[in-house]
């Protein structure tokens, strides 16, 4: 997402635009939006019997904090969170290069793996309740099962990309193997791994989420599903609101910048890492 | 999505001579990557009974002809129908209404720099907003019912459109709309040929993606506050504790997605551009 510094208008007659003030740049304008969303969000508190306003919520969220329950579901969740992950990364890394690098594996499982796609996180986290109960193996089997056919399918587009010229051209000047692997097969496929990666954590987060909410007895989710039956809607607006902190932060500042990182060798103009799917749900 | 039809470029070296058979003779290739997607769910599904018969028991995991038995048996009384109509109808009232707000928001974003930058992070925001918020907000605010899953539907959607239509305003090639302005064609006539063919790629991959997440978040909702539609039935299911059940709903869930991508979004797609002339 590059934005233009210099609108097309402008550059046609070479005028430099002489005033970037940062109220109108991008930062003013963010802070502008949210101070609006905020003002709205006052506004709907207060004259909306059903939403509890900012304040509340932060209050309930500073609570949560002191009381401890915030970082003690939280590590709970991590836990089992990196543990799903880890298994998606190696499952699905695995089935993607192999889907990605051979054509009967492609035929004979890139339908299935769309199916997996299709399938919502609610009705893995739901039969993982009822196959494995109350305890951790429910929400770890709910990540992998959620998370691994997003890893899949960019992975297996990353093995796809590897130049075959590239490969046949260092074949017949004899570089060797792991020379090889270094500079033509990896360089292609670490930025589809990366995106893989980002869209199994948005995928996987919502199924933990989802998991712990419907049959767990402690993480996350089954801490804003007690605030929630308390009917203390102000707590569970503050987890929601961790929540999508969370998310925006995992999203925006880890797996963004290494996927930035992981496409730097490419030319500025094309786009990194096309998402191949949409996760989230 | 982008998976099966893109182009044969296999990886390290698998095989050239498999390539030069199905060249030859196209009908035998197709009959040849059928059958190994058929091969494929025959896979799946023996896995799926040895699980069924030696790992867990009929009870925690139906067989699949259990569950294809169920599936009929919803499917012949027509709730199956019923069900997923009334999901249909609230997805489609939704994107609609997405749409509609979000062409507009991504036409004043392409075409104002301030909107854009005002209207990107907070749009980016919700995108990443787990569906769980949004199934439960819709339960506190719209009660058990119809709205909540459309206007769940309708926010998911949004920002899809929005970024998307964003994007391909910016990258409408304003060389084309000077010679355009150079011939002295008009404004209907510039609008029709120039800007719309280039918007409407980014506009059908917005909907492409947002119609998938869309449906898996509107199914969330239902399971949380629905009155009919798949969700609500696949949470009947869950609390009678009917493993077969939730999988029968995910069966025809299954079938529902395959139709609409295979026919009903290629046939979309290949109708929509026919400009490109044939990919």
């Amino acid at each position: 997402m590059s934005a233009p510094a210099i609108s097309p208008g402008q550059s046609a007659d070479g005028r430099v635009t002489p005033r970037q003030n940062w109220l109108t740049g991008p930062f003013g304008a963010s802070l502008a939006a949210a101070l609006v969303f905020l003002v709205a969000w006052q506004f709907a508190g207060t004259f909306g019997e059903r939403i509890p306003g900012p304040i509340p919520v932060v209050n309930a969220a500073i609570s949560e904090i002191e009381r401890g329950e915030f970082f003690y579901n939280f590590a709970i969740s991590m836990q089992r969170f990196a543990i799903g992950m880890a298994l998606s990364i190696i499952v699905g890394v695995a089935l993607g290069i192999a889907i990605g690098s051979s054509r009967i594996f492609d035929n004979l499982f890139g339908d299935v793996n769309l199916v997996g796609l299709a399938i919502p996180a609610v009705i893995w986290a739901l039969l993982c309740t009822m196959w494995f109960g109350f305890a951790d193996t429910a929400p770890i089997v709910t990540v992998i099962l959620s998370a691994v056919p997003f890893v899949v399918v960019n992975v297996a587009a990353g093995a796809r990309s590897v130049p075959p010229d590239l490969l046949d051209m260092s074949q017949s000047y004899d570089v060797p193997r792991i020379r090889r692997l270094r500079h033509a097969v990896l360089p292609a496929v670490t930025g589809y791994v990366v995106a893989g990666i980002r869209f199994g954590v948005m995928s996987g987060w919502n199924g933990l989420l989802l998991s712990e909410w419907f049959g767990s007895a402690d993480g996350v989710g089954h801490r804003a599903r007690y605030w929630y039956d308390a009917n203390q809607l102000p707590g569970f607006v503050a987890w929601i609101a961790f929540f999508i902190v969370f998310m925006v932060l995992t999203d925006r500042v880890v797996l963004e910048r290494l996927s930035r990182r992981a496409f730097r060798w490419r030319d500025g103009e094309s786009t990194p890492g096309k998402p191949s799917a949409a996760a989230a749900a | 999505m982008t998976v099966t039809q893109s182009k044969p470029a296999s990886g390290a070296g698998a095989a050239p001579d498999e390539d030069a058979a199905p060249a030859a003779r196209p009908g035998a290739a197709m009959a040849r990557r059928f059958g190994l997607q058929l091969a494929g769910y025959a896979t799946l599904l023996a896995i799926w009974s040895m699980c069924s018969l030696v790992v867990f028991t009929e009870y925690v995991l139906p067989a699949p002809w259990t569950v294809a038995a169920e599936m009929w048996h919803l499917a012949a009384d027509g709730t199956a129908f019923v069900q997923f109509g009334s999901s249909i109808v609230k997805i489609a009232l939704g994107f609609a209404i997405g749409t509609a707000f979000g062409v507009p928001l991504g036409l004043l974003m392409g075409r104002v720099r301030y909107q854009k930058y005002f209207w990107q992070q907070p749009l980016l925001v919700l995108g990443n907003v787990p569906g769980l918020a949004f199934a439960v907000f819709a339960l506190i605010l719209f009660g058990i019912g119809a709205i909540g899953p459309v206007v769940v539907v309708a926010f998911v959607a949004l920002p899809y459109v929005a970024l998307n239509v964003a994007q391909g305003v910016e990258e409408v090639d304003a060389k084309l709309i000077d010679m355009s302005a150079v011939y002295g064609i008009g404004r209907a006539e510039i609008v029709k040929s120039v800007f719309l063919p280039s918007v409407m790629p980014f506009l059908f991959a917005a909907l492409r993606y947002g119609f998938a997440m869309a449906w898996k978040v509107e199914a969330l909702t239902e399971v949380f506050g629905g009155r009919s539609g798949i969700g609500f039935m696949i949470r009947q299911s869950y609390q009678e504790f009917s493993v077969a059940g939730v999988l029968a709903w995910t069966g025809f869930f299954v079938i529902f997605i395959l139709l609409i991508e295979r026919v009903f979004l290629a046939g979309l797609e290949r109708r929509f551009f026919a400009w490109r002339g044939g990919r």
